[in-house]
């Protein structure tokens, strides 16, 4: 099998996820960081085009949206240019450059994708601070790592896979009742 | 009801104000959908901001290894000195340690059966049961206890993972069980050849380690492409 198929793999089911991301980040930054300066971009706007671009990836492979036929550098670079292509639109500094974007990369980006800046996390913070570390982690790794229950058990070293499944439907109607809680005393 | 994604988004970023705030918080409070909604909506942000600061820190590696490079570099400006690096360094792939080469092709062997609770109870089943749910430590505990005379191939062989799988993995008990594995000489010798060539890898004995991969390449198809690359990494060195 090779070394790519098996990094999707890995990342799909949850296995050696930040040795596989650190050998993909290592592989792909000086491609994406080269575009972005060729599209008049920084250092700074190319991090963070590529991390937000590394998350898309990891997301699609987890929601099997990820097109299998790409190489990885390939499918990656067809993000990062849709995403500074998105950046131009919003931010006038980009405008300079008149890039032609008609070579179509078969990626999938969610319209709304955002991550939240250190400003938004306090809104997150406020409701997940009370919550403790044990109910995040299996929140995390059910919504987000989307890993099955038998992983979770495993991971979080319950019993079986029922324990998990009772601790993850106890940890979001916790989650549900504090967001609750926090919109009546905004209210009041 | 249908849930408005796109509200969620905007209450989390902070860009609902006024009378839309209010009306939000009101559905929130009575709305159990848009809660759930909610919940997860906010367990993802948490997850891509988690994601995002192991890339930062992944990022702030990258640079000061390269910035320490850089730094050596000065001591080296000789052009002929340049012209071989170079070289090697386009000729030569990546090295990663062994312990990350370790990591990166480690994976608990899983069995072939499915066992459940209610199977006709044997010993063997029992064990294997164990080792499904992932109770590494009692499986361990129960096959010494038990001390099955007639010890398969297999039990010997998940009870090499169940070593390799604990908290602090026991390696050097996980290479005597694989060496009792391959000396048998049955179905599971080449998955014996693998994690034992693996271990040794964990265990910097390159040797041992490649010696296991060829004898493995040599015999099956199983692993063969990553026993090759494995191999690869290792010629490194």
């Amino acid at each position: 099998m090779k070394e790519e198929e098996r990094w999707i793999r890995y990342l799909k089911e949850g296995k050696n996820e930040e040795f596989v991301l650190k050998q993909i980040y290592i592989s792909n930054w000086q491609p994406i960081l080269s575009l972005v300066l060729k599209l008049g971009g920084d250092q700074e706007l190319a991090k963070d085009i590529f991390h937000d671009t590394l998350i898309i990836f990891y997301e699609n492979i987890k929601n099997d949206k990820f097109n299998h036929a790409s190489k990885i550098g390939t499918y990656l670079y067809g993000i990062a240019k849709l995403l500074v292509y998105k950046r131009i639109r919003e931010d006038k500094k980009l405008s300079l450059v008149k890039k032609s974007f008609s070579d179509e990369q078969k990626v999938y980006i969610d319209d709304d994708f955002w991550v939240a800046t250190s400003q938004q996390q306090e809104m997150l913070k406020e409701a997940l601070s009370s919550l403790q570390d044990g109910c995040i982690k299996v929140l995390t790794y059910f919504y987000y790592q989307k890993l099955s229950m038998k992983q979770i058990a495993r991971l979080m070293n319950f019993k079986n896979e029922q324990v998990a499944k009772n601790k993850k439907s106890k940890c979001l109607n916790y989650l549900k009742k504090k967001w609750k809680e926090l919109s009546v005393r905004k209210q009041k | 009801m249908t849930v408005d994604r796109r509200k969620i988004d905007a209450f989390l970023k902070g860009e609902l104000k006024g009378e839309e705030l209010i009306r939000f918080q009101e559905q929130l409070a009575s709305n159990d959908e848009l809660a759930e909604a909610l919940s997860e909506a906010s367990i993802i942000q948490h997850g891509r901001v988690e994601l995002k600061n192991k890339l930062d820190s992944i990022h702030k590696d990258y640079e000061q290894n390269k910035g320490s490079k850089r730094l050596d570099q000065k001591w080296y400006l000789v052009a002929a000195v340049l012209i071989v690096l170079i070289t090697i360094y386009l000729l030569v792939p990546k090295k990663y340690s062994n312990d990350e080469l370790y990591t990166a092709y480690f994976e608990i062997a899983q069995p072939a059966s499915i066992y459940r609770g209610d199977d006709k109870q044997t010993k063997s089943s029992d064990l294997m049961l164990l080792f499904q749910k992932g109770d590494y430590e009692q499986y361990i505990l129960e096959y010494e206890q038990l001390r099955i005379k007639e010890q398969t191939e297999k039990e010997l062989f998940y009870l090499a993972q169940c070593h390799l799988a604990l908290d602090s993995p026991n390696f050097e008990s996980a290479i005597i069980v694989l060496n009792q594995v391959i000396q048998s000489e049955g179905s599971y010798k080449v998955q014996g050849l693998w994690y034992s060539g693996l271990v040794y890898v964990k265990q910097n004995k390159k040797q041992k380690a490649v010696d296991r991969l060829r004898q493995l390449i040599n015999v099956s198809d199983y692993k063969k492409e990553e026993a090759r690359e494995l191999i690869q990494q290792l010629s490194w060195e």
